[in-house]
């Protein structure tokens, strides 16, 4: 089965080109990473990937289907964006914020399915914040939020799911548990991109990996010979070494300033 | 959780039972002394249930003129509740009313308009074209500015609603007598003493056609709360479902403020009351706003025209009076209210 | 801009006040009534609890609204009015061809700049809040510019409010008037005091509405002012008498539930009488009152309804107009 096919995507906004001529693919149910410098353009690129965002021109596919030709609730069936620094004014508790990942499964006329309640608390047991429930969502610190929008998402029951620097504000007992979760959920056959920071999570957990630099691919493929220390080198200015985790057979990148 | 939806519904059929129980009594209370058997007894003798124990006189004081103002106080507090809810949710501020969009300025120029040119019986069209047309040109206003944003609606609503109040003051500066100031005055701090049964049909007929469907939207507002893109991902179409919203919260509040002119805190402090007591859900929020926001207006209302008996004063002054000490409460409590 | 005109203003005020001064005699407009009083003394009165000294006689003067207007025209004073505002209707037929020689300067409140232009020496007001920034002025900048500032005394709402208003207060003041423009007011007051009490009140005890204006909500005269005073002298009983005001807000529902045997209509040209029952006729609420039913309404012209010199006719002609109804 084909997953996220990319074609010639640009994107660009107020006469700056954020995304130029993008060609990607991220394999089906696989935890791809998206990586590069700060400003790359990571952000927009994963948007038109999940279909919020029309590209200027280029396609988008997943598995084979223009997700832009579909209607919106289908769309929203089927892929879920977990995006940065999510924040509401609005009062809403946990639940109620997990509970909006089932709208796109809801009409007006017909309540949601029966197995609704018993989604929203799987997907609070999966990022671990079944406790935090009945919690107001903005008392809750970054990372928590962030958790809750991953359950959300979650909640969707998407088949790919697409995220934006979801371990930004974990600690990191979080952060290898989010990423456990995705590589699970990739497992079970979603399509994972995820945009990460961190090369060396991105390293030890993505099958693939796409770095984009300015707003072009520079290089993609599976991790381990895509993510080379001449690369990274190229890319991050920085020197790479690379190992490989005894405990896990995963590989570790230990980094040193340019010599 | 299922006893949260539970507590919304004992809540609802609560409120539901408050308010019959308010309109019953309330329609009893007057400077006009007449007993609670006598005004029910003369209400059914309209209803075709027997005949009726009082004067010709002393059953126009219960039919044409409380029953009524009361069903209007009902009929106007849920509609300007709802709006509101809706506005709060729609430009995901906590300050905004009703009233946010150039509405209330809208139509008391259309008001005033036609109150000096002696016109009153055009009144209720007048301000309810007034404020469709203040809707139009806010929208036109901030549409002008690029893309739609909530921030640009509110803004551009600011600048019509100065606009047209400030044309509204140099029309009643220009031609107003002694007499006909009182009149309009009146009108802009919100009163229901004019309201006859056309002003029931009207303002029943705003909640069937605008409020009841905004009612059911209630999980859609609820997506808005993360912004557009957020509600976009989860398969929400963000631009037909705003401007459906704000043009039925337009309907609404155009027909209520065309009623009883621009009475005020009900649509914003009638929202965050329940939100303290059930929370955000709109599911639960819209309906239950609309029953507090009822049974409010019925009983300020009876304030306004009972405290000062033989005198009347205008409702939006009794509503301002509880309205503001209560905002004031509301603030100090902010962290309760995010 | 306002500064400018104080510049030129104030020297030319004291200019004119010097002259007119330097001018006055003793002896008295050949239209009027005999001075009493010589001209010369000061006349300082407590005027709504701002004091205003009198030097001389006033000369020019500035009138707004028709109570005081006419209260000047009844003193035979017509000639020394050099301009009017925001007059409520034609004058009675008396005072027609006096009122013709006058001008009108605006038809709602003037501007300080516009009233000053005719350098007058008194702005008479029938309304204190006439006197304000946005009005005519504030009392001490006038006075500062050598204008008096004159409040009709019943209109007093800062302070000086007769509570209740007797005919007692309105000839004290019409006396005031004369007192201020060194003329004998008393016959103006005997021949009004001798037609109160030729008044026999057709009244009876019966009630009455004094309705001003107001559709939704009715705006009537109340317990302590010239209506209630009215009322009083035909012998009707005001269904407002308890509110404590001179006119207050009333609700529907408190006149219904009254239902007055009469229903006094103030008759305006911005709000006629007629106007009015048709409003009453319509209001399925009061549709069904016994006096709008056997059309018992007395009319009053609105400049008539103020506390003032036609107080006396208004309720000379509401009396007659109970007469003629009880007749029917």
């Amino acid at each position: 089965m084909t997953g996220l096919d990319a074609s010639r995507v640009t994107i660009s906004v107020g006469g700056s080109v954020l995304v130029d001529e993008v060609d990607c693919s991220v394999p089906h149910g696989s935890l791809t990473a998206l990586v590069g410098p700060n400003g790359a353009g990571k952000s927009t690129l994963l948007r038109s990937l999940a279909a919020i965002v029309r590209p200027d021109s280029g396609s988008v596919l997943f598995e084979d289907e223009n997700l832009l030709g579909l209607s919106r609730r289908e769309r929203a069936r089927t892929a879920a964006i977990v995006e940065q620094d999510a924040s509401t004014e609005v009062a809403l508790t946990v639940r109620a914020v997990v509970e909006l990942g089932r709208l796109p499964h809801q009409s007006l006329w017909r309540d949601d399915d029966a197995d609704a309640g018993a989604i929203v608390t799987a997907a609070l047991d999966a990022v671990g914040m079944a406790d935090f429930e009945t919690r107001n969502f903005s008392t809750l610190s970054g990372g928590e939020r962030q958790r809750i929008m991953l359950a959300r998402a979650l909640a969707q029951q998407p088949r790919l799911l697409v995220l934006d620097e979801p371990t930004n504000h974990l600690d990191i007992g979080a952060q290898l548990d989010v990423l456990g979760l995705l590589q699970r959920l990739a497992g079970q056959g979603v399509t994972v991109l995820a945009a990460l920071h961190d090369l060396g999570l991105a390293a030890t957990y993505a099958d693939h990996v796409i770095v984009l630099r300015a707003g072009r691919v520079v290089a993609a493929g599976p991790t381990a010979s895509t993510l080379t220390p001449a690369l990274i080198r190229d890319v991050y200015s920085v020197d790479a070494n690379i190992l490989t985790n005894p405990a896990t057979g995963r590989p570790i990148i230990a980094f040193s300033a340019l010599g | 959780m299922r006893s949260s939806l539970t507590r919304a519904v004992v809540l609802g059929v609560g409120l539901g039972v408050a308010l019959v129980a308010s309109i019953v009594v309330a329609v009893t209370i007057g400077p006009a002394d007449i007993q609670f058997g006598e005004v029910w007894a003369t209400i059914g003798s309209h209803l075709g249930l027997g005949d009726s124990p009082l004067s010709v006189l002393r059953d126009g004081i219960v039919w044409e003129l409380r029953l009524p103002r009361v069903l209007t106080a009902a009929a106007v507090g849920a509609g300007l509740a709802i709006s509101g809810a809706v506005m709060q949710a729609i430009t995901r501020n906590p300050l905004a009313d009703p009233y946010l969009l150039g509405l209330s300025s809208g139509a008391s120029l259309g008001a005033v308009a036609v109150l000096l040119l002696g016109a009153a019986v055009l009144l209720p069209f007048a301000a309810f074209m007034g404020s469709l047309l203040a809707l139009a040109l806010t929208l036109i206003l901030a549409s002008s500015l690029g893309v739609i944003t909530p921030t640009r609606t509110v803004l551009a609503g600011l600048a019509v609603s100065s606009l047209a109040s400030a044309i509204t003051s140099l029309v009643i500066f220009w031609t107003v007598t002694g007499d006909s100031y009182r009149e309009i005055l009146g009108w802009l701090l919100g009163s229901l003493a004019g309201a006859r049964w056309q002003a029931v049909a009207i303002t029943f007929a705003a909640i069937l056609i605008a409020g009841i469907p905004i009612m059911l939207t209630g999980r859609l507002l609820d997506a808005f709360a993360f912004g557009d893109v957020s509600a976009a991902s989860l398969g929400v179409n963000v631009s037909a479902t705003r401007w459906g919203l704000l043009v039925a919260s337009a309907l609404l509040t155009g027909a209520m403020v065309s009623v009883s002119g621009a009475i005020g805190f009900v649509g914003l402090i009638l929202p965050h009351a329940v939100r303290l007591v059930v929370g955000a859900g709109h599911r639960v929020l819209l309906p239950l706003a609309a029953l507090s926001g009822a049974i409010f207006l019925v009983w300020a209302d009876t304030a306004a025209r009972t405290v000062f008996d033989p005198r009347e004063l205008p409702v939006g002054i009794v509503t301002a009076l509880i309205g503001a000490p209560v905002f004031a409460f509301l603030l100090a409590r902010k962290r309760q209210l995010t | 801009m306002h500064n400018r005109i104080r510049l030129i203003a104030v020297p030319a005020l004291a200019v004119t006040a010097l002259f007119l001064a330097g001018c006055a005699t003793g002896a008295a407009p050949a239209s009027a009534p005999t001075a009493t009083v010589d001209p010369a003394t000061p006349v300082t009165v407590d005027n709504c609890g701002f004091e205003v000294t009198f030097d001389t006689a006033p000369e020019r003067v500035v009138t707004i609204k028709s109570s005081t207007t006419e209260a000047m025209l009844a003193l035979g004073l017509g000639d020394r009015i050099v301009g009017t505002a925001f007059q409520d209707g034609p004058v009675p037929e008396q005072w027609e061809a006096d009122a013709a020689k006058l001008t009108s300067i605006a038809d709602k409140v003037p501007s300080e700049e516009v009233a000053l232009e005719l350098e007058p020496d008194m702005i008479f007001a029938g309304w204190e809040s006439n006197f304000s920034a946005e009005g005519v002025g504030e009392r001490e900048e006038l006075a500062t510019l050598g204008v008096a500032s004159y409040v009709s005394p019943a209109a007093c709402q800062s302070s000086g409010q007769p509570n209740p208003l007797t005919f007692d207060d309105i000839f004290s003041e019409v006396e005031e008037l004369g007192a201020i423009f060194r003329v004998d007011a008393s016959p103006l007051v005997t021949e009004q005091q001798d037609a109160l009490d030729e008044l026999k009140p057709a009244g009876d005890d019966r009630s009455a509405l004094w309705y001003s204006s107001g559709s939704d909500t009715p705006y009537v005269g109340a317990g302590i002012g010239a209506p209630q005073l009215v009322l009083d002298t035909v012998g009707l009983t005001n269904v407002a008498g308890d509110v404590d005001a001179t006119w207050a807000p009333l609700s529907w529902e408190a006149v219904v539930d009254a239902d007055p045997d009469f229903i006094v209509l103030v008759d305006a040209t911005w709000n006629t009488a007629a106007n009015k029952i048709e409003m009453l006729q319509t209001n399925p609420a009061t549709a069904n009152l016994s006096a709008v039913q056997n059309s018992r309404y007395l009319v009053v012209p609105f400049a008539a309804s103020e506390a003032g010199v036609r107080s006396v006719e208004a309720a000379e002609s509401i009396n007659s107009q109970i007469e003629e109804l009880d007749a029917k």
